[in-house]
């Protein structure tokens, strides 16, 4: 085994566990947090006091714009 | 004046029972319903004026808290309270107490929601919450610390309201498409008008400063068809406070809740557009009644390492929160664990892709 060898095993050996530990750690820190719920009323609505009496959506204009990309065969050259 | 039920049968101790929705004599076992102490406040109203000596003292402590003193009507010893507190246990007899100067007056709730969960269910709830948790302290999980799990009635002010909306703008619906060497982005604007009412009935805003308002809107929501007129008999085997925020001080909170399901309404109704540009965004929150309410909370308070944590479940629904502590030296093993062993994979994989030339 070459000094190679022994650099990738111990490459290797930070990165792989360095990151799986930091995932772990993220996971069980993350039980251990509360999640707290938004604080609105929905729970609380009267359905049958609840009305939508205007609801209107007129359409104005439409405004297109376009953007010149590269062609799929020159991005393959490149 | 501090009070507890009495049974009609052998004058034995009552404690509510949230399984049978009944109270229970803690000698003879016999079972009451509410029909059977409705003569109770009344009675103990009467021997409050009889009681010479009730309060026995209030003074400031060194922290600034207000602790407040009353004698057990059973047994004499001192009960040491808060200002806030309405109900509670005597240290040295174990008999609930229930402090009726709390309870009236101002301070009289006109409702109450019952407990449903009992103290084993809501300890079998809790650990099976803690379950899975690695970095819980040995001092948290132990049995003594959770059995100081503690039924509590927190305070809270009930409001009724309507919001009326009247919202108006712009709104596009962007579309990408792409044509040839071009990216095409095409977005079509309307005109967007929305206007409403939305009603709401029995928004809880928590009327205690101990209890932390985002927890306490956590545990919700509650089922508020089991409300029952107030009772003092309701509280007897659990702790209770008296509201201590005012009515126009929740009221604030109360109106940030309903204008944001209103919000909520009006933002249902715009999924189909991209974004959204709004003019005008009015809200009127009218015909407001608010009613006290005392709503029931599985509490369990610990100090660790100087902070506070809290656990919260739903008294009634069993829905929990909870914010829990964590052990160094527990999250220092556990990572040293998994970085050695790992490593050890990652590093033998890399070897094993070296040897077989894949890098």
């Amino acid at each position: 085994m070459g000094i190679e060898d022994i650099l990738t095993v111990v490459l290797f050996f930070f990165i792989g566990g360095g990151g799986i530990t930091a995932s772990a750690m993220f996971m069980e820190i993350k039980k251990h947090r509360p999640v707290k719920a938004a604080s609105d009323a929905d729970w609380y609505i009267k359905a049958d006091e609840t009305m939508m009496t205007t609801a209107e959506d007129a359409f104005l204009r439409t405004h297109t714009t376009k953007i010149k990309v590269a062609s799929s065969s020159k991005a393959r050259l490149r | 004046m501090p009070a507890t039920l009495k049974c009609t049968n052998c004058g034995g101790d009552l404690r509510f029972t949230p399984a049978l929705q009944k109270w229970k004599c803690e000698w003879c076992d016999k079972e009451h319903t509410e029909d059977d102490l409705k003569g109770f406040s009344k009675e103990a109203d009467e021997a409050l004026n009889e009681t010479v000596a009730v309060k026995v003292r209030r003074e400031e402590a060194d922290c600034g808290a207000v602790v407040v003193t009353y004698k057990c009507g059973y047994c004499s010893a001192e009960v040491v309270t808060t200002e806030e507190t309405a109900a509670t246990f005597c240290v040295y007899c174990q008999r609930p107490v229930t402090i009726l100067s709390q309870v009236s007056g101002e301070f009289k709730p006109s409702a109450v929601l019952p407990f449903r969960h009992t103290k084993d269910k809501a300890l079998e709830q809790f650990k099976k919450f803690l379950k899975g948790k690695r970095f819980l302290p040995n001092a948290y999980i132990a049995d003594q610390n959770i059995e100081k799990l503690t039924g509590v009635y927190i305070p809270f002010w009930l409001f009724d309201g309507t919001v009326h909306f009247d919202v108006n703008g712009e709104a596009d619906i962007v579309t990408t498409s792409r044509k040839g060497d071009y990216r095409v982005t095409k977005t079509d604007t309307y005109r967007i008008v929305r206007a409403g009412q939305l009603a709401v009935q029995d928004v809880p805003v928590d009327a205690s400063s101990k209890t932390p308002d985002d927890v306490m809107d956590s545990v919700e929501p509650y089922d508020f068809s089991e409300l029952k007129p107030f009772a003092t008999p309701f509280l007897s085997g659990f702790l209770a406070e008296r509201w201590d925020v005012s009515q126009d001080e929740s009221f604030k909170r109360a109106k940030r809740r309903f204008e944001g399901s209103a919000d909520n309404k009006i933002n249902a109704s715009l999924t189909r557009y991209s974004r959204v540009r709004k003019q005008k965004d009015a809200k009127r929150v009218e015909g407001v009644t608010a009613k006290y309410g005392l709503l029931p909370v599985w509490m369990l308070h610990s100090i660790y390492e100087g902070t506070d944590y809290l656990f919260a479940m739903n008294g009634q629904t069993g829905k929990i929160l909870g914010n829990l502590p964590m052990d160094r030296g527990k999250m220092v093993k556990f990572g040293t664990l998994v970085f050695l062993g790992s490593g050890t994979a990652s590093g033998l994989l890399g070897l094993a892709l070296k040897l077989f030339g894949v890098i």
